[in-house]
């Protein structure tokens, strides 16, 4: 069967079959600095997905109908693929009208990159159980600013499905694209987890909130995650927890003492404050810098609390109330003995917001030899509450102030 | 309640809207949500003879020519981007002032600078003609064109013609390649 070469705006009926493959490319495979993801919005009728579940990426790998699974990587045998959707057209809600096919560049904007910087962007249909490609879809790339773009839509159209080409998006990314269909996300974000609450049920009866058993991991550097606040309320008492393992295992004796030594590994958490109206510091064990919770800058260090009633590793305290009053908050944690091993002290933030999904940030990237690590950025954001990925490592203080133009004046300090 | 036709149907205006003697034939699509060129979609009328051609070049009614010489058939203007709600673009003719030699009116739609934006209608959703009973605004005959095309640039959406005493609307989603001056040729225009 001869493969049907589609161009912009047309499209193909597709055999019938009980699972296709959508398999998604682009050339050069892998460039510097350029962070290139697949994901599946499946939208009603109106162009809107009927609930944050439709989006279906890396972070969110199978739709709630089961019918839609992300692939990181193309079965054996599709070599020219980067990623894929494998789709059970039979099981694709009855209310879910097409699937749209999506292509983003993580932060192309902020980093100049554009779909018009890669040779060749192409999505195939293939039918996996004889691997022939059914049709195919070269994006004209030429030219292009945008860097978010539905590459094509698998849709129903009196009874049976079909594929179009699209090939339209976005300069501004993923954020205008998912908006697009429904899904609100923050800005400059790759593919952030959805959690927007919902609009509160009118009064009365007042619904009890769901316990939520979720949690929101935020998995790239400057991906980012925006919290709105209740009505009338404000975000109460948030946490921010570092956790590490603070006696890593010796794995073979001298492969462990290279690595962290005897010692256990000490992280001291802290973070850089800036306000509204211009005042900014810092709050960190050394020099007892804690802060203050009720009264400016709206931040404690939770460092001298002993009262066990709260989680391990060390804790920062925003009150979520004051949001209005503050600008950003940079959370970092230092290592100020030792050889500097993020490696293997493993750490985890969380930041524990009342009523609200936790965010995990995980220092999954860890740089050698740099004792300062600036985790996640919280900021005001016209008050809604952003969390944003950092994890990036400095020397010390100086630098990190100095990447994020903080303005601290710096001098050196021991924890003795 | 509307008539909802699919590609190559018809029915008869005058026996939906009896004592019919002024229709707007509206045309709409969806504004581009994505960033890029707008879709800018022109609608044409074409008065036409017997044989399927103009009288002259005067019965080809568009942007530039709104209004045909006797006044019966007038396009009330251009939206460049398809934003706003309802039709994007109306032609209003009035039936009992169209001329006896004039036995069909077609009208199509072209992307305008389709090749240089590299548009077509697959790319443009919700894309239809209507009929309005301009007496008391109530629709007549609705086709949505939605997949009767694809990579065309020009289409015929429909036509109104006479049957008799009566005035019937039929669906076409006939599509044409080359934009506007084919098409216009194709019914006897001189295109310079």
């Amino acid at each position: 069967m001869a493969v049907v070469v589609l161009t912009p705006g047309a499209n193909v009926g597709i055999p019938e079959c009980s699972r296709i493959l959508v398999a998604v490319g682009w050339e050069p495979k892998s460039v510097a600095g350029m962070e290139i993801d697949a994901s599946v919005f499946m939208v009603k009728a109106d162009g809107k997905v009927p609930d944050d579940g439709y989006f279906v990426f890396y972070g969110a790998q199978s739709s709630p109908d089961g019918s839609v699974r992300f692939l990181p990587s193309p079965p054996t045998g599709f070599a020219s693929d980067v990623q894929a959707f494998e789709v059970e057209p039979g099981k694709v809600s009855a209310d879910v009208e097409s699937i749209d096919v999506c292509v983003t560049l993580h932060e192309g904007q902020v980093r100049g990159q554009s779909f018009g910087s890669l040779t060749g962007v192409f999505a195939r249909l293939v039918d996996p159980s004889s691997g022939h490609e059914v049709a195919r879809f070269d994006l004209p790339v030429a030219g292009m600013k945008e860097t978010a773009i539905t590459l094509a839509k698998v849709y129903r159209r009196n009874g049976q499905w079909k594929i179009r080409a699209v090939g339209q998006g976005f300069v501004g990314g993923l954020a205008p694209l998912a908006r697009q269909y429904g899904v609100d996300v923050a800005d400059d974000a790759s593919t952030p987890p959805p959690v927007q609450e919902k609009p509160a049920p009118p009064p009365p009866p007042p619904a009890p909130k769901p316990v939520s058993l979720t949690k929101v991991t935020l998995e790239k550097r400057g991906q980012s995650v925006s919290l709105e606040k209740k009505a009338g309320e404000g975000f109460g008492e948030i946490v921010f927890n570092l956790n590490w393992n603070q006696r890593p295992e010796k794995k073979g004796g001298f492969l462990g003492r290279i690595l962290g030594g005897n010692k256990g590994i000490d992280l001291d958490l802290g973070c850089l404050w800036e306000l509204e109206d211009g005042d900014k510091g810092v709050i960190q064990a050394l020099g007892e810098a804690w802060g203050e919770y009720r009264s400016e800058p709206f931040i404690r260090h939770a460092g001298d609390d002993r009262t066990g009633a709260i989680a391990q590793g060390e804790n920062i305290r925003i009150n979520g109330d004051k949001l209005s009053k503050i600008k950003r908050i940079l959370v970092f944690a230092f290592i100020y003995e030792g050889v500097p091993n993020w490696a293997a002290a493993d750490g985890v933030a969380t930041v524990k917001v009342p009523g609200q999904h936790d965010i995990e940030v995980r220092l999954d990237n860890p740089a050698s030899g740099q004792g300062m690590c600036a985790i996640a950025l919280i900021e005001n954001d016209k008050g809604k509450l952003k969390v944003t990925k950092e994890e990036q490592y400095f020397r010390g203080h100086l630098d990190m102030d100095k990447a994020y133009r903080w303005g601290l004046r710096w001098v050196a300090g021991s924890k003795n | 309640m509307a008539v909802s036709l699919s590609k190559g149907g018809n029915v008869s205006l005058t026996k939906e809207a009896p004592g019919l003697t002024a229709i707007d034939v509206g045309l709409g699509w969806d504004a581009r949500v994505t960033d890029g060129s707008a879709f800018d979609l022109d609608a044409s009328a074409f008065l036409l003879n017997e044989g399927g051609k103009v009288r002259s070049d005067a019965d080809f009614i568009f942007y530039n020519n709104k209004t045909s010489a006797d006044g019966s058939i007038v396009h009330q203007g251009d939206n460049q981007t398809g934003s706003g709600d309802g039709d994007d673009e109306v032609v209003s003719i009035n039936l009992s002032n169209v001329p006896a030699d004039v036995l069909k009116v077609a009208f199509s739609v072209t992307i305008h600078e389709a090749e240089a934006r590299k548009q077509n209608f697959g790319q443009v959703a919700n894309a239809y003609i209507r009929v309005v009973n301009k007496a008391d605004g109530k629709e007549i005959a609705r086709y949505d064109l939605s997949e009767d095309y694809s990579t065309e640039t020009a289409m015929i959406f429909g036509e109104i013609y006479r049957n008799g005493g009566e005035w019937k609307f039929k669906a076409i989603g006939q599509g044409f390649a080359d934009g506007l001056g084919p098409l216009a040729k194709n019914f006897g225009v001189n295109i310079g």
